[in-house]
């Protein structure tokens, strides 16, 4: 957007001032109060006027009335601009009217646009707005250029801070940054759990103390509860108890009575039966005499002499039964005669073992027997005959020496036999020649003289002779030789053939002389000469055995014989052996058997006089024992008859004598040492005292018990016990429910204490969530923000640094986080903070960014100019004609209107900028 | 001869204001009245010489009373003398095991109704008394279910009981029945207890009559409260209503809208409660309206300056800032991106979000202008 005229009638001071503005460079100069401010002012008012809202501020109306011209009436303008798009427009206000007319038309065409905006009150229309895309505020904090903001370019966190806070709040007042800070400091006045001393955690701390204290109030009262619930249950049990302890009372008062008027009858009962034991018992006095330890000696002497009679008749018929044994026994031995008889010579251990050694001799002739008898068949089967066998084992050793050595011949002469025979073998493969060999000379001889008879006869010559003598010679030489050879051959094959001969005649004479010497032996040989010799060795052995068995047991025999002849037993055998043998241990056993019993008949004889002598001493200390009782019965069955009706008489008196005693402790104690008059008093007190009880419980009269009044005592203390404790605990009970809530405030308050901490809590906590919610969303807002934001300044500062200074600097980085400004320096070529660049060059990125800002703050994107008020009041005169030139260049892209008062400037300006490119309007 | 019932019911002794926001001392003098006025009640009694006294149930609060409000009623009956009293237990005082009922000695002159189910007590020859007991704070019989009095005499009936009919709103009902039921039982009257709010019904010619609370128990609360006073005269029977409120409580609504200035805004209120005061009165003031940005918000300050001739003065906020949101969300800077994010939030978000997301979005754009939220540092 341009502006392109202003035209204003009255505003301010600024009268009748038409201004038409340069698209490139404006330079409004005026000394201090000459209207410049008014004059910006007018373009701020001309634009948005002086109402933003529906309703008129103070601070609005201040405004309004502050531009009031004081000296005519007229206080209206009207401006004439260009957007982006060649669209003019131009705005017509009159501020003198309060409503503030206010039209826009369309500066080509005269149209009146105004009915196609928002109009409000107070001239508050919306044509700037949707023209700039942008509200006043940030109109004005984006498009003007303060001193102060110029001025605090001294640091890159001046520059960022003025850029930032534009970005984020469309003034130069605050950024995000700082209202999050804010936002921050505004929860930490909040507070959170750890910061006692804030807010939160105060009402936090508050709102637990009185939660502490409805906590301890509601325990008490569950305990004032408890406490009620079991004083009621106590005292419906006192009141059950209260009315058993009448209950006992009347009982035990009734009992009582009751009791002494049985005591009294029974005292009198007593007496009566004193006086009948006390007769009878003077009547058995005597037996008293008699003391019980001469009693209990005189029962035990009874009792003993009892045993003893006991036992001797046992004894007697223990004796009886044993003779009948002895007899008996004594009658079976008689019949064993031939045993007696045997037994006088041995014993049955010694028959036993001689029984024993003669079948063993016996078993041992049999084995014996049986094996000479088997040697015998297997001889047989091999056609052995027993005599000849002999006969070999008798021969001496010199004539079986001969039989070896003749064998031993007989093999030499086998062996040289058998090794002529391999020679001449030999002998006869080894011919010299073959027969074709043999062939092969005759016919070489004959050759050789076929060949020498024509050579001499047909040539003869020398050599001819010589050659065929040769031939006849060689022939011949060769003839010779194979001739000697095969005559040697043969020669040795005849000899060879004789030796032979004359071996094979000797062995057969030997050999059939050797035969006929083994002959009667019949055997072969002598192997089986020797061979036989064994075997009957062998067949010797058993026999021999056999033998020496019968010897044996001929001797055993002989023994037994030597006894058992004695009962006419004259020979052995297994049978006989063992029957005697029987009936020789039957009689050892019958006869040990009967010894035995004969044994313990004695000894049971000699018990029964020792049990006799004893009873007889028993019997004489029993009789004087009695006498001393008073018995001189001499029979003692007589004097047991008188002795147990003594200890009747003394049994009766002794039990007499304990009731007696018995029943006067029973009257002694009847009236517990009480007089009769006494007992008569208490009687009377007791009636009187159930006759009031009765008299104020009637419902107690009736009542009866089968326990004693003792019992009935007891239970009522104990039931007494019980309800005074009871009652103390009852006393307990209503002390606690008494003052247990004292300590404690009305729970209403501290209920309603609690509601209101619980209030502020909530409030408190509400407002921290809200201010939590205002920090994270702006924080999130404001970084996505600030990130989407970078690279637009970095392409539209980039843009405009590189047109500024013509190339030098191009590439631009915007840290979106920090926003600090990188450039590319092309001396190095590396990227350097803008701190670390001139400050004219900071001033330059500062205004770009300006200018870049109030394009991005404009919804429609619209190039704004760039109104600067004497922002280089304190600039040197470099720097000042540094940013002159910027500016100047600025201006081929940007409005520029700038406000000063400095003469310098427009000094400048007239010399430096076309006149085309620029205006300068003086105010005065 | 006329048979005079003095009724009345729903003091709730030592009851709690948790609830209404009040501050502690004017709680405690509130709470204190209620004995005020049963005091007054004993005086009325003696004043019309009734016959009986009869009270319809929450005579007190069990969860919450001590013994010395057992001894203040004991010590108030007594005063009747020969007159008798006839409670029945309800919801808030149930006879349960630790009742107040059950610990204080009563004088002979009160009777007690012990059961949960209508028992007769003889006022006279011709009048019979039904009353029951509620035995627990939860109890959801139906007392009037198949019941009909025996015999042709007056039958009143003493129930703390729901008319669900009518039954106010948020009210828990608690022995229901409806009006209908009481006639056809045979009851010539109803006096009742649970209502706060007071009423005789059917208008005109009643046969059962809420007296209401001594004193209103809720902010705003209107009706009777008080007591009835029930003539039988003959077979007549008729009902009084009788007011024992010393309590009033008053509702204003202050714009704010057009004012600049705090003291503006404690005059309109000054201006809004003009005529109403009194040292028994309860007043609600909510400022309503869109706050003038020049006005330095101070809920603090405002509590502090509000008129003292009330019983208490409720201030309730429900203005809004004066931000422009139309135009702060068209803005292309971080703000109005906030101011974006957060109307959108606002919008998706449940009822309890909302409240926090608003205050959000106000916190924030005050976060801009440095405002703080806190007027006292």
């Amino acid at each position: 957007m341009k502006l392109l005229q202003l035209n204003i009638q009255g505003f301010g001071k600024l009268k009748s001032l038409k201004i038409d503005f340069s698209p490139k460079l404006n330079l409004i100069w005026g000394l201090n109060e000459a209207g410049k401010s008014t004059l910006q002012q007018a373009i701020l008012a001309a634009f948005y006027g002086f109402y933003q809202g529906s309703r008129a501020t103070t601070a609005e109306k201040q405004q309004h009335l502050r531009f009031k011209p004081w000296t005519h009436a007229d206080f209206d303008l009207q401006l004439v601009y260009e957007l982006g798009d060649g669209h003019q427009f131009e705005i017509v206000r009159n501020f003198a009217d309060d409503d503030i007319p206010t039209k826009i038309f369309d500066a080509v065409t005269g149209k009146d646009l105004t009915p196609q905006f928002k109009i409000r009150r107070h001239g508050n229309i919306s044509s700037a707005r949707e023209h700039l895309g942008m509200s006043r505020e940030i109109f004005e904090a984006t498009v003007f250029v303060r001193q102060a903001e110029v001025k605090s370019l001294q640091n890159n966190a001046g520059l960022v801070n003025e850029i930032v806070s534009l970005l984020d709040s469309g003034t130069t007042r605050a950024s995000a940054e700082e209202a999050i800070a804010f936002l921050e400091g505004q929860i930490a006045r909040v507070g959170s759990d750890r910061a006692r001393v804030k807010r939160l955690p105060m009402a936090q701390e508050w709102l637990k103390k009185i939660q502490e204290e409805r906590e301890m109030l509601l325990r008490d009262r569950d305990s004032l509860r408890e406490a009620v619930l079991k004083k009621q249950d106590l005292e419906k049990t006192l009141q059950k108890d209260r009315t058993k302890l009448l209950q006992f009372q009347y009982l035990i008062l009734d009992k009582r009575m009751a009791e002494l008027a049985q005591n009294f009858k029974r005292s009198e009962a007593i007496r009566r039966r004193l006086k009948e034991l006390r007769e009878n018992y003077s009547e058995l006095e005597g037996a008293g005499q008699v003391s019980d330890s001469l009693r209990e000696g005189i029962v035990r002497k009874f009792q003993t002499l009892e045993n003893q009679k006991e036992q001797i008749g046992e004894i007697r018929e223990k004796i009886k039964q044993q003779q009948t044994i002895v007899e008996q026994l004594a009658r079976e031995l008689a019949e064993y005669t031939d045993m007696r008889k045997l037994s006088e010579f041995l014993t049955y251990e010694e028959f036993d073992r001689l029984q024993t050694r003669w079948n063993v001799a016996d078993r041992a002739l049999k084995r014996d027997q049986d094996e000479y008898e088997k040697e015998l068949n297997r001889l047989s089967t091999q056609n052995l005959d027993a005599d000849r066998l002999q006969k070999i084992y008798q021969l001496s050793s010199e004539e079986t020496q001969g039989f070896r050595e003749q064998e031993e011949e007989l093999g030499r002469l086998d062996r040289e036999i058998q090794s002529l025979e391999l020679e001449q073998r030999e002998l006869a493969g080894k011919e010299p020649f073959t027969k074709s060999v043999k062939l092969g000379i005759v016919g070489l001889a004959f050759l050789g003289v076929l060949l020498a008879v024509p050579l001499i006869l047909f040539h003869l010559t020398a050599t001819g002779v010589i050659l065929g003598a040769f031939l006849i010679t060689l022939s011949a030489g060769v003839s010779l030789y194979f001739s000697g050879m095969q005559n040697k051959h043969e020669k040795n094959r005849m000899a060879l053939k004789h030796d032979l001969h004359e071996i094979v005649t000797e062995k057969m004479e030997k050999e059939a002389f050797y035969k006929h010497a083994l002959q009667p032996f019949g055997v072969k040989d002598f192997k089986d000469l020797l061979e036989k010799r064994l075997q009957f060795e062998s067949l010797s052995r058993k026999i021999d055995a056999v033998a020496r068995s019968r010897e044996g047991l001929a001797a055993v025999e002989f023994q037994l014989l030597k006894y058992l002849g004695s009962i006419d037993i004259q020979s052995l055998s297994e049978e006989v052996l063992q029957n005697v043998g029987a009936q020789f241990k039957s009689f050892f056993e019958l006869k040990n058997q009967f010894d035995r019993e004969k044994r313990l008949l004695e000894e049971t004889r000699k018990d029964l006089a020792r049990v006799q002598d004893r009873s007889e001493l028993t019997t004489d200390s029993l009789l004087e024992r009695l006498q001393e009782a008073g018995i001189n019965e001499k029979d003692p069955d007589k004097a047991l008859l008188q002795f147990k009706a003594l200890v009747e008489k003394k049994k009766e008196c002794d039990r007499l004598g304990r009731e007696i005693e018995k029943l006067q402790s029973e009257l002694n104690g009847l009236f517990a040492g009480k007089s009769e008059a006494e007992l008569l008093e208490q009687q009377e007190a007791w009636t009187r005292r159930r006759d009031t009880l009765l008299a104020h419980h009637p419902e107690l009269k009736g009542l009866s018990s089968g326990w004693s009044s003792q019992k009935l005592l007891t239970e009522y203390e104990t039931l007494d016990q019980k309800r005074q404790e009871m009652e103390k605990e009852v006393e307990r009970l209503e002390a606690t429910i008494q003052t247990v809530l004292t300590s404690h405030r009305p729970q209403a308050e501290i209920e309603e204490e609690l509601a209101a901490a619980e209030k502020e809590v909530r409030r408190l906590l509400k407002v921290r969530h809200a201010l939590e919610k205002a920090r994270d969303t702006l924080r999130e807002v404001m970084e996505s923000y600030h990130r989407d934001m970078a690279p637009f300044l970095n392409q539209t500062v980039g843009r405009g640094i590189q047109a500024v200074t013509r190339g030098r600097y191009k590439d631009v980085r915007i840290d979106p986080q920090t926003f600090t400004i990188h450039l590319v320096v092309p001396e190095t070529g590396d990227m350097q903070p803008s701190d670390r660049l001139s400050l004219g060059t900071q001033e330059q990125l500062y205004l770009l960014l300006r200018v870049a800002v109030a394009k991005h703050l404009s919804e429609n994107a619209e190039s704004l100019p760039l109104i600067l008020d004497d922002p280089f009041v304190h600039f040197d005169h470099n720097r000042l004609e540094n940013v002159l030139v910027f500016l100047k260049q600025l201006s081929e892209q940007n409005q520029i209107i700038v406000f000063t008062k400095d003469r310098a400037i427009h000094r400048w300006v007239e010399k430096n900028v076309k006149p085309e490119d620029h205006i300068i309007l003086e105010l005065k | 001869m006329t048979f005079k019932i003095l009724h009345f019911a729903d003091v709730h002794l030592d009851i709690s204001f948790a609830g209404m926001g009040f501050p502690l001392e004017v709680a405690r003098r509130y709470r204190e009245s209620l004995r005020g006025a049963v005091k007054r009640l004993m005086d009325l009694a003696l004043e019309e010489a009734v016959s009986c006294v009869t009270v319809g149930g929450d005579l007190y609060e069990q969860e919450r009373f001590t013994a010395d409000t057992g001894n203040f009623l004991a010590e108030q009956f007594t005063r009747l003398d020969s007159v008798p009293v006839f409670i029945v237990p309800g919801n808030h005082d149930p006879l349960v095991p630790d009742s107040i009922y059950k610990q204080v000695k009563w004088p002979e002159n009160v009777t007690i109704f012990q059961h949960p189910k209508l028992e007769p007590y003889p006022l006279n020859e011709a009048v019979v008394l039904w009353g029951l007991a509620h035995p627990s704070p939860s109890w959801r019989g139906k007392p009037l279910e198949n019941f009909h009095v025996p015999d042709e005499r007056i039958h009143i009936l003493l129930l703390h009981g729901s008319d669900m009919s009518n039954v106010p709103a948020g009210k828990v009902t608690h022995a229901p029945f409806l009006p209908e039921q009481i006639r056809k039982a045979g009851f010539r009257f109803a006096l009742l207890g649970h209502y706060h709010q007071g009423r005789l019904t059917p208008e005109g010619n009643p046969f059962m009559a809420y007296p209401g609370s001594p004193e209103p128990l809720a902010f705003g609360e209107t009706g009777l409260h008080g007591a009835v006073l029930l003539e039988v005269t003959g077979s007549t029977v008729q009902a009084h209503p009788i007011s024992t409120q010393t309590y009033q409580s008053v509702r204003e609504q202050v714009d704010v809208s057009q004012l600049t200035n705090r003291d503006a805004v404690l005059t309109k209120i000054q201006e809004a409660l003009e005529d109403k005061a009194g040292e028994r009165v309860l007043a609600q003031v909510t400022l309503v309206g869109t706050r003038h940005p020049d006005v330095i918000w101070d809920m603090a300050l405002f509590n502090e300056n509000l008129p003292k001739n009330f019983l208490h003065i409720f201030l309730e906020d429900e203005t809004l800032p004066a931000f422009p949101l139309e135009d702060l969300k068209e803005e292309k800077t971080v703000r109005g991106e906030f101011v974006r994010k957060l109307l959108d939030d606002i919008e998706k978000a449940s009822d309890d979000q909302k409240e926090v997301f608003k205050d959000a979005l106000t916190y924030g754009l005050f976060a801009f202008e440095k405002k703080e939220i806190f007027a006292d540092n």
